[in-house]
C-alpha cells in the first residue's frame, strides 16, 4: 500500500510539472499566432479577417494553404499525423505512451500557419496534442513505465485545455469524455493537478477572467424550457450534419496529395470568407460579440452555415488545426439565431439572445465531442452562474438524442479516426 | 451508411418497445423527483419542530434523544433489517450484486418507504443526520422496482437505472444536478461508463426540474460572493486541506472501524446501544448549546453568511455526534453534516488568516472536510461551486479538494462508503447463506 501510495505522491508532482510545461507552450503557441497576426493584419490587431479587402481574403488562405501543403508533402507520412485524432490513438493503441517530438514540431508550425492563413480551425486542437506531448517527453525522459507516460499524456492534455479555456474541472473531465481515459479515483489525482496549474499559469499572465466574457445570464421564465429543448433538438441535428460532412469529405478526397486539398480547404475558407469574413481564423472575437449580443440575425445566419462547411472541408481534408473551437462557434451562432428570432417574436420578453447562444454554444460541443459533462463543467466554469446548469443540461441532452439518433453514438473524433485507420489499410 | 443510420433512427423513433423503456424510465425519474422533495420537506418540518420543542424545554433533549433513537433503532432492527445507515453503502453494494433476489432485497419499496419515515423521526428526535444519503437509497429502489414494469434488456441496464436513480436522488436533494451526475459517477461506478451516462443525465434532468418546479429556484446554502486568488492565498489553502483531510479522515476511520466493533454488540442489543448514542447526542448538544443537532444547515448557512465564529467546539462535537448517530443504527446520511462540520473548521481556520474573506475559507473548509471524508474531489469541488457565483474561487477549491483527499487516503486506503459498502455485502451473505429462503423472500 505504501509503494502506491508513493508512487501516485510522485506521479501527482509530475503531473504538476507536465501541467506547467504545458500550460506554457499552449501560451507561446497562443502568442506565436497572436504576434505574427497582429503584424500582418490591419489595424495591429490578431484575427481582424473583417478588415482585410476581399481579394486578399481570397488569397490568404488559398495561398497558405498552397504553401503549407507543399511543406507538408516533403514530410513523411507518419510524422504527419497531429491533433487530438493522432492523441486518442495513441492512447488506444498497446503500443501507446509515447508521442514523438517530430510531429509535435509539424503540429506547432502547421497549425499556428493554418490558423494566420485563415482557414477555418482552432488552436486548442493542437494545443492538446502539444500538451501531451510534453507529457510524454516529461515521461520519456523520466523513464516511466507505459501505465505512467500514459497518465501524464492525459495530464497534458487536462492541462491544455484547462489553460486553453480558463476552465481547470473542464480539462480534466475532456480526458475522460474524448480521450476515453477510464476514471479510476487514483490514477486521477494527478490529471486534477495538472489542470489546476495549467490554469495557474494561464491567470499568472493573463489575470482570472475567463476566455469568453459572458453576462450573467438566466431564463425569464420556466416557459422557455420548451424553446431550449427545441434548441437542443435542433443542434443536435446540426452535429450530426457536421459530423457526416467530416466523415464524407475526409473519406473520399483521402487520396489527395497535402498541397492540393490544403489549397482546396483555403480555396473554400476563403470564398465563404468573401461573404462572411467572420469565419476565418479562429472566430473567437466573434463568438464573443455573439455572447454579448453585438451581432445581427443576417450576420449570424451566414456564420452558421459558412462555419459549418468551411470547418467540415477544413477537417475532412486534414488541415493540421482542431474543431472544438468552431464547433463552439457554430452552436453559438445557432443559439444566437434561435435567441435573436424569439426576440423579434415576442418582442423581447425573453431571455436574451446572448443565453441561447451560451446555451446552443454548450450543446454543440456536447453533442459532437459526446462529451456533455466536460461541457456543462465548463458552462458553469464560464458563466459563474448555477442556475444556467439546467436549462443548459435539457438542452445537452436533447442536442445528445437527436445527435445520436441521427448519426450513432460516436463522437467525431472517432470516426475520424475510424476513417483515418480504413484509409490507411486501402492503399 | 446513411442508411443504416436512418434504418436505426426509425426504430429509435417509432419502435413501441423502445418508447415503453423510455416512458417508464421517465415516470421513474418522475417519481424520484416527488420522492426526493418530500424527503427534503418532510425534514426540514421535522427539524423545525425539534427546534421549537428545544427552545421551550433546554432539557428536553435528554429525554426525547434517547427515547426516540430506541425506538427508531429498535423498529429498523425488528422489522426493516438493512434499512439502517447512509444508504449509499446500500446503493453501492447493490450495483455489486449479481443475484437477482439479493438485490430486490436490498432495493425493496418496503425498505425505501420506511427509510424516509425513520429519517423524520430521527431529525424529531434530533439526531445528527442527512437525508442525501437516504434519498440515494429511495432513488435507486424506485426505479429499480420500475425495472418489473418494462422490459430493460441487458443487466447492464439494472446498474445504469441504480446509478440513475441515485445521481436524481442526490440532485433533487441539494438542487445541484451537476454535483448528481458526478457523485454517481466518481463514487457510485468509480468509473466513467459511456453507455449509462445518457440514463444518468435524462434521469437527473427530470428529477431536477419536478424538485425545481416544487420547491423554486434556489441555492441550498444561498449564495455566496466570496473572492481569492490562489496564488496569495497558498496558506489558507494548506491549512484548510491538511485540517480537513485529517479531520475527514479521522471521522471516516471512527466510522467504519467502530461500526465494525459495535455492529456484533448492536446485533445482540440494539436498544441498549440506540440509548447510549441518543445520551450522547443530548450532551454534545447541551454543551454546543443546541447547535449539534438535526442537518446542520442552519448552522452551516449561518457561517457561510458571516455569523459569528463557534469556536472549535461546534465542529469537533458535531462531529462527534454525527459519529454517535451512526453508531446507534438509525438511517441517517453523513452528507449534510459533514458539510457543516467542514463549513465549521473553515471559519475557526479563517481566524489565523484576518486578510481573507471569511467565506471563501469557510468555502475551503467545506470542500476540505467534505473531500476528507469521502473522498471524491470532484463531487466536492461541484457541490460547492454550484453554490457560489464566483470563479476566482475553483482553483483554491481543487488545490484544497486535492491536498484533503492525498492526506486522507493514508488515514483510510480504501473510501468510507467502499468500505461500508464491504462491511455490507458480507453481512448481508453471511445472512443469506444461514436463511438462503428469507433472502429470497
Amino acid at each position: 500500500m505504501a509503494l502506491i501510495e508513493r508512487n501516485l505522491l510522485r506521479l501527482t508532482l509530475y503531473g504538476a510539472l507536465t501541467g506547467f510545461l504545458a500550460g506554457g507552450v499552449v501560451l507561446l503557441f497562443r502568442w506565436f499566432i497572436e504576434t505574427i497576426q497582429a503584424g500582418f493584419l490591419p489595424g495591429g490587431e490578431a484575427g481582424n479577417y473583417e478588415a482585410l479587402s476581399p481579394l486578399s481574403r481570397l488569397l490568404l488562405p488559398t495561398t497558405g494553404g498552397l504553401l503549407l501543403g507543399l511543406i507538408f508533402q516533403k514530410i513523411p507520412l507518419e510524422r504527419r499525423q497531429v491533433g487530438i485524432v493522432y492523441v486518442l490513438n495513441n492512447l488506444r493503441s498497446s503500443a501507446g505512451g509515447r508521442l514523438s517530438i517530430a510531429n509535435a514540431l509539424v503540429q506547432f508550425f502547421g497549425g499556428a500557419a493554418a490558423i494566420i492563413a485563415g482557414h477555418s480551425v482552432d488552436r486548442e486542437g493542437p494545443g492538446v496534442h502539444l500538451g501531451a506531448a510534453c507529457g510524454s517527453f516529461a515521461g520519456a525522459y523520466l523513464g516511466f513505465t507505459r501505465r505512467d507516460r500514459r497518465t501524464l499524456i492525459a495530464c497534458g492534455a487536462a492541462a491544455s485545455i484547462a489553460a486553453a479555456f480558463n476552465t481547470p474541472l473542464a480539462g480534466a473531465l475532456f480526458v475522460i469524455e474524448v480521450l476515453r481515459y477510464r476514471y479510476h479515483i487514483a490514477r486521477f489525482m494527478p490529471i486534477i493537478m495538472a489542470a489546476v496549474v495549467g490554469a495557474v499559469v494561464i491567470r499568472a499572465v493573463h489575470g482570472p477572467y475567463p476566455s469568453f466574457s459572458v453576462p450573467a445570464l438566466d431564463m425569464t421564465t420556466l416557459l422557455e424550457l420548451p424553446m431550449v429543448a427545441m434548441l437542443g433538438l435542433a443542434i443536435g441535428v446540426l452535429a450530426g450534419l457536421f459530423i457526416t460532412a467530416c466523415e464524407v469529405t475526409s473519406k473520399r478526397y483521402a487520396h489527395w496529395p497535402p498541397a492540393l486539398s490544403f489549397t482546396v480547404a483555403g480555396l473554400c475558407a476563403g470564398l465563404l470568407g468573401l461573404w462572411s469574413p467572420q469565419i476565418m481564423g479562429i472566430s473567437y472575437d466573434t463568438l464573443d460579440a455573439m455572447l454579448n449580443n453585438r451581432v445581427a440575425l443576417s450576420v449570424v445566419l451566414g456564420i452558421l452555415a459558412f462555419k459549418l462547411i468551411a470547418t467540415a472541408v477544413a477537417i475532412g481534408m486534414r488541415v493540421p488545426g482542431g474543431l472544438i473551437g468552431p464547433t463552439l462557434v457554430i452552436g453559438g451562432a445557432m443559439g444566437s439565431v434561435m435567441g435573436l428570432t424569439l426576440d423579434a417574436l415576442t418582442a423581447g420578453d425573453t431571455g436574451s439572445p446572448a443565453f441561447y447562444a451560451v446555451i446552443g454554444m454548450v450543446a454543440m460541443m456536447g453533442a459532437a465531442l459526446q462529451a456533455p459533462l466536460s461541457a456543462l463543467i465548463a458552462l458553469l466554469e464560464l458563466t459563474a452562474t448555477p442556475n444556467i446548469i439546467l436549462p443548459g443540461m435539457l438542452a445537452v441532452v436533447s442536442a445528445d438524442i437527436a445527435g445520436r439518433m441521427i448519426m450513432g453514438r460516436d463522437s467525431v473524433f472517432m470516426v475520424l479516426l475510424r476513417v483515418g485507420k480504413t484509409n490507411q489499410k486501402e492503399p | 451508411m446513411p442508411r443504416k443510420h436512418l434504418r436505426r433512427s426509425r426504430k429509435q423513433i417509432l419502435s413501441p418497445q423502445v418508447w415503453r423503456t423510455r416512458l417508464t424510465f421517465w415516470t421513474g425519474a418522475l417519481l424520484v423527483g416527488i420522492a426526493a422533495t418530500l424527503l427534503a420537506k418532510g425534514s426540514d418540518l421535522a427539524g423545525h419542530y425539534f427546534s421549537l420543542v428545544l427552545a421551550q424545554y433546554p432539557y428536553a433533549p435528554f429525554l426525547i434523544t434517547p427515547m426516540g433513537l430506541m425506538v427508531i433503532a429498535w423498529s429498523t432492527h425488528r422489522f426493516f433489517p438493512g434499512a439502517e445507515g447512509s444508504g449509499i453503502p446500500q446503493a453501492i453494494a447493490a450495483l455489486q450484486m449479481r443475484d437477482k433476489a439479493l438485490r430486490s432485497s436490498v432495493l425493496s419499496m418496503r425498505i425505501a418507504i420506511s427509510k424516509g419515515i425513520m429519517i423524520w423521526l430521527g431529525l424529531l428526535s434530533g439526531a445528527s443526520i442527512g437525508r442525501e444519503g437516504p434519498t440515494v437509497h429511495v432513488a435507486a429502489s424506485v426505479t429499480y422496482a420500475l425495472s418489473r414494469f418494462a422490459r430493460f434488456p441487458y443487466h447492464a441496464i439494472g446498474r445504469g437505472l441504480i446509478l440513475a436513480g441515485g445521481a436524481a436522488g442526490l440532485a433533487a436533494a441539494f438542487n445541484t444536478p451537476l454535483a448528481g451526475i458526478i457523485f454517481a459517477i466518481e463514487e457510485m461506478a468509480r468509473s466513467f461508463e459511456e453507455r449509462t451516462s445518457g440514463t444518468i443525465f435524462t434521469a437527473v434532468i427530470i428529477a431536477g426540474m419536478v424538485a425545481l418546479a416544487i420547491h423554486g429556484n434556489y441555492y441550498y446554502f444561498g449564495t455566496v460572493n466570496a473572492q481569492m486568488e490562489p496564488l496569495h492565498t497558498l496558506a489558507a489553502i494548506v491549512a484548510c486541506g491538511t485540517v480537513g483531510g485529517l479531520l475527514g479522515g479521522v471521522f471516516s476511520m471512527l466510522l467504519i472501524q467502530g461500526n465494525r466493533r459495535i455492529g456484533p454488540v448492536r446485533g445482540r442489543h440494539p436498544v441498549v446501544i440506540a440509548f447510549l448514542c441518543g445520551l450522547a447526542l443530548a450532551v454534545f448538544g447541551w454543551f454546543s448549546s443546541g447547535m449539534t443537532y438535526g442537518t446542520g444547515y442552519e448552522e452551516a448557512r449561518r457561517l457561510l453568511e458571516g455569523g459569528e465564529s463557534t469556536g472549535w467546539a461546534f465542529p469537533i462535537m458535531k462531529l462527534g455526534a454525527t459519529v454517535a448517530s451512526y453508531w446507534s443504527g438509525i438511517p441517517g446520511g453523513i452528507f449534510a453534516p459533514s458539510l457543516s462540520v467542514g463549513a465549521g473548521m473553515g471559519a475557526e481556520i479563517a481566524r489565523s488568516f484576518p486578510s481573507e474573506a471569511v467565506a471563501a475559507v469557510t468555502l475551503l473548509g467545506m470542500v476540505a472536510y467534505f473531500t476528507g471524508v469521502v473522498q471524491t474531489p470532484i463531487t466536492a469541488v461541484v457541490i460547492v461551486m454550484e453554490m457560489t457565483d464566483d470563479q476566482s474561487l475553483l482553483l483554491s477549491l481543487m488545490a484544497t479538494a486535492l491536498i484533503a483527499d492525498g492526506i486522507s487516503h493514508f488515514i483510510n486506503p480504501r473510501p468510507i462508503y467502499r468500505a461500508l459498502a464491504d462491511d455490507f455485502l458480507n453481512a448481508t451473505h453471511r445472512k443469506s447463506k444461514r436463511a438462503p429462503v428469507q433472502a429470497s423472500d
